[in-house]
């Protein structure tokens, strides 16, 4: 069964950078063959909104904030991997590839 | 009212540096009536850049702000003549959003989010990159907000 990754997006403005992350996330998510859902915080409300059953299921949880989001309670207790919005969008298949090596999925 | 149409797209602009990119979006964006205020404008968009530079990548640069002096959403696409030095990336394809500060309309922010994601594709971003054509430069940036 393919591994699930979940994200979280959100810049300071959210007009650009936000989904510029999402997007990049889930498709370099999609490529390495991973069920992907990315939530985004952004100018226009919250979108996709991540599920306690969508974290509690999730291999890999990933936060690409740059302020601090609405309902982090929901992930308490869980390991986040933070990365840079910049980071996220520039080089998404590197980030998870760092990520699995720290997990040891390879 | 238009959030894009051709008269928001620039090509062949002269641009030294950053400091005229960004004169030259508040500027046109005082004069097509979209800014009330250019000053003001300039102010917002330097300090979302020093927050954070809007470089991407050596491909684009989105200098954005949410302002009192905006009227309307809009999205501006400016193309300079020679590449500019944009916080030590070296690019030539500007992509500008100026939306009011409090926007009544979520579809207009729906619509921004949609181009956004449409400029992490190298594709698109070479097309827009190498053209010179306004006609094909339009049609591709309404059809992503339109997505």
């Amino acid at each position: 069964m393919a591994r699930k990754l979940v994200g979280l997006c959100a810049c300071t403005m959210g007009l650009a950078h936000t989904f510029m992350a999402a997007e990049a996330l889930e498709k370099a998510a999609k490529e390495k063959g991973y069920d992907v859902k990315v939530e985004t915080q952004g100018s226009d409300g919250i979108k996709n909104k991540l599920t306690s059953d969508d974290i509690a299921q999730a291999d890999i949880i990933i936060h690409s904030v740059a302020i601090t989001p609405e309902g982090m309670d929901r992930f308490e207790g869980y390991e986040i991997y933070e990365v840079e919005l910049r980071e996220l969008i520039k080089n998404p298949k590197g980030v998870l590839e760092e990520i699995e090596e720290d997990l040891g999925f390879k | 009212m238009d959030i894009f149409n051709k008269n928001y797209i620039f090509l062949n602009a002269n641009l030294k540096n950053k400091e005229d990119a960004m004169d030259f979006i508040a500027g046109k964006a005082s004069e097509l009536g979209i800014s009330k205020d250019k000053k003001q404008t300039l102010e917002d968009l330097w300090g979302r850049e020093k927050e954070f530079n809007t470089a991407i990548d050596d491909t684009l640069a989105i200098p954005h702000a949410k302002s009192l002096s905006i009227n309307f959403p809009v999205v501006l696409v400016v193309k300079s003549k020679n590449s500019i030095d944009w916080g030590g990336e070296n690019i030539k394809l500007i992509i500008s959003f100026l939306t009011p500060k409090y926007n009544k309309e979520n579809i207009h922010l729906t619509m921004l989010s949609k181009i956004s994601r449409k400029l992490i594709d190298d594709n698109f971003k070479a097309i827009l990159n190498e053209s010179n054509d306004i006609d094909v430069i339009y049609e591709l940036i309404n059809d992503a907000l339109n997505s």
